[in-house]
């Protein structure tokens, strides 16, 4: 195991790769912003550099700072948490010239699955159901075809698109051309590429995802589900493992398939292969995150196992401890996200100064977050203020205790709104707690709403 | 004594007079009066740099409040200090015939500076007399600082003389160290024209963003 690692984030997931490192024995570095100086990861780690000014790109996306900051305080390895630097090859590569390790997968294997088109050939050979359509770049007439061949409605996307923008869907013929040139000029605009693909677009689907792990000698096991339907804009709010619904059989599957596809990538590490369901239980192939991810929690609760301790442990050459027979899913958890935003104003970030932070507790109950009473929520980052987890013998259980927990939760500050109590109502849905919800259902509340 | 100013009273020797060297340490002091005649007069005409005629009401203010402060001491100070950034007046006797009796250093609390003449306060405007350039703990101090993470050097190679030592003088643009980063050397130039009081970073030694590397006392 490394002696010391440093971590290049910020927020609740610094806070929890600092006590990983705690626990594990190992002495942590966090980089900061000046804007992070007083922050909880700070206060826990062991040092702290501060490496550039609140905006991300001057220093979480500073690459020469971090790296410089690694190489001074003698750090061995470099966790990257999600977002910011951990999905950027370039990054990965750069570590590795300056004999630090890079926590997550190699670059090769993260430029093989990061881009769409290499990634959904390596997925059809490793027999992972994909969406009909085509990556190709089409001319319009093409590409009319194609959507009429597999039948409206289709999503048109972004190629270098990405968190949910970039995208459109279009529901009949009349419409598709001005929809696609108009999504080749968000794309340009956004992305400064305009190159768009046409794919099946799933009605009623539900997003399902695959968490692996694979070490540096050929092992791989897989630890179930999560399903991570309930998003705004393509961002997810509430996510449980394991996905309700889905039959043993189809995970085990999934799971396979997507070993297969990360193993002859040469994938090492953490990792998140996620598909769209439609309603017939067909699972379709979306895409691969090499990263540890927001909603990692709900595995870590069925599983027990903690997959930030587990990078690690792969990072630093360890073999897995567990073969795939071993991995037992117990109960069910739910995940909600607690962001500083106004649901009544489609989700705006609603930054401020907490006056009041008292977060929920009991049993089977965990806080991951970063925040406490007198934090200022800072303006320039994501809006996630805490993922509050809980755990129950069966999902039924885990929705009541989630219930509870939410109402306990007390956040108060001058201009600070939250999507706890929008979470709340989700919660109380029919098709939620009957777990026959799709991605479209937060658009359904809000409009409804008014 | 407010809690504001703590490091005053230990500066004090046993005669009272303050080691105008070390007083450069104390940071941001936009507003200084200092009085070096021991009289206890307070001059509000010859301001160190151009004080601007929206000055004169806060320049008055402060001279009032000052010389009321004077007139209800029990003896005239050796040294008189007004901060209005975080508001503070520091006053020092000299204490040479009696032995044994401590250095005193009552700061009145911020109450006493009108908030209007402490809220708009602007550097360089002083109603003392202008310091002396060895002694300038009147005068503002501005700080260089790293504009990276990296290494900070004092000469452009090992053995060679240092880009600047204390008492040098500067001006805007001027390389006064090396950042190392990630292998690359930048240099680091001051963006003020001024003195430089001390090198506050050692040479090769690591150093964070916006750490400060010079203190400099800034022309005028």
């Amino acid at each position: 195991m490394f002696k010391k690692v440093l971590i290049a984030n910020r927020g609740e997931i610094a806070l929890r790769v600092v006590r990983a490192c705690r626990e594990l024995g190992v002495r942590s570095v966090v980089v900061h912003s000046t804007r992070d100086r007083d922050s909880a990861a700070v206060d826990l780690a062991d040092e702290s550099v501060q490496i550039g000014p609140p905006q991300p790109k001057k220093s979480y996306l500073n690459a020469a700072a971090v790296l410089e900051a690694a190489l001074r305080t003698g750090a061995q390895a470099i966790h990257p948490g999600y977002g910011f630097l951990s999905e950027d090859p370039d990054f990965a590569e750069a570590c590795e010239a300056e004999g630090l390790v890079f926590i997550g997968p190699p670059a090769a294997a993260m430029k093989q699955l990061g881009s769409k088109q290499s990634a959904r050939s390596l997925m059809a050979a490793a027999g992972l159901p994909l969406l009909p359509g085509s990556l190709d770049e089409l001319d319009e007439d093409s590409a009319l075809r194609l959507a009429e061949h597999i039948g409206f409605p289709v999503i048109v996307k972004a190629s270098a698109g990405g968190g949910g923008r970039g995208m459109q869907v279009v529901e009949e013929r009349e419409r598709f051309l001005s929809q696609y040139r108009d999504t080749q000029a968000t794309a340009r605009m956004l992305f400064g590429d305009g190159s768009v693909y046409v794919e099946k677009y799933l009605v009623a689907a539900r997003h399902v995802e695959i968490q692996i792990l694979c070490d540096g000698h050929g092992n791989a096991i897989h630890l179930g589900t999560r399903d991570c339907t309930v998003q705004r804009r393509h961002q997810k709010l509430i996510e449980e493992a394991p996905a309700p619904g889905l039959p043993g059989e189809v995970v085990d599957e999934l799971g396979r398939s997507a070993l297969r596809a990360a193993q002859t990538a040469g994938y090492q590490g953490a990792g998140t292969f996620e598909f769209l369901a439609g309603p017939d239980g067909s699972c379709y192939f979306m895409e691969v995150n090499c990263r540890i991810q927001v909603e990692h929690p709900v595995t870590e609760m069925v599983t027990g196992i903690d997959l930030v301790a587990e990078q690690m442990r792969i990072a630093s050459g360890e073999p897995l401890a567990l073969h795939q027979g071993e991995v037992a899913l117990r109960g069910a958890a739910i995940e909600c996200r607690i962001n500083a935003e106004d649901p009544d104003r489609g989700f705006a970030p609603a930054p401020g100064l907490l006056r009041e932070f008292v977060p929920a507790a009991g049993p089977f109950v965990r806080v991951d977050t970063h925040m406490r009473s007198g934090a200022a929520i800072a303006p320039e980052y994501d809006s996630l203020i805490a993922k509050l987890i809980v755990w129950s013998p069966d999902r039924g259980g885990a929705i009541s205790r989630m219930q509870q927990a939410l109402g306990e939760f007390r956040i108060a500050g001058e201009g600070v709104r939250t999507t706890r109590d929008f979470l709340r109502q989700v919660l109380d849905r029919t098709e939620f707690r009957e777990a026959r919800h799709s991605t479209s259902l937060v658009g359904q509340m809000t409009e409804s709403q008014g | 004594m407010s809690g504001t100013k703590p490091r005053a009273a230990p500066n004090v020797p046993e005669n009272g007079v303050q080691n105008g060297n070390r007083d450069v340490n104390q940071p941001r002091e936009p507003f200084t009066v200092r009085d070096r005649d021991a009289e206890g007069q307070v001059d509000g005409h010859d301001a160190p740099c151009g004080a601007g005629g929206e000055m004169e009401p806060i320049a008055a203010a402060l001279r009032d409040v000052t010389l009321d402060l004077l007139a209800s001491l029990p003896e005239r100070p050796q040294r008189l200090r007004l901060q209005a950034g975080s508001v503070s007046i520091d006053v020092d006797w000299r204490l040479p015939h009696a032995p044994g009796h401590s250095a005193v250093s009552p700061v009145l609390s911020p109450a006493v500076v009108p908030p209007a003449a402490a809220d708009s306060a602007v550097p360089g405007n002083g109603l003392g007399t202008p310091s002396p350039p060895e002694a300038p703990a009147g005068t503002e101090l501005h700080y260089i600082c790293a504009h990276s993470v990296g290494t900070f050097y004092h000469a452009p190679e090992p053995g060679a003389a240092p880009f600047v030592t204390e008492g040098a003088l500067v001006r805007p643009g001027q390389q006064v160290g090396i950042l190392e980063a990630m292998k690359l050397m930048l240099p680091v130039e001051s963006d003020q024209a001024g003195r430089v009081v001390e090198v506050l970073v050692a040479d090769s030694q690591p150093v964070e963003y916006q750490e400060r590397l010079i203190a400099l006392a800034l022309d005028g």
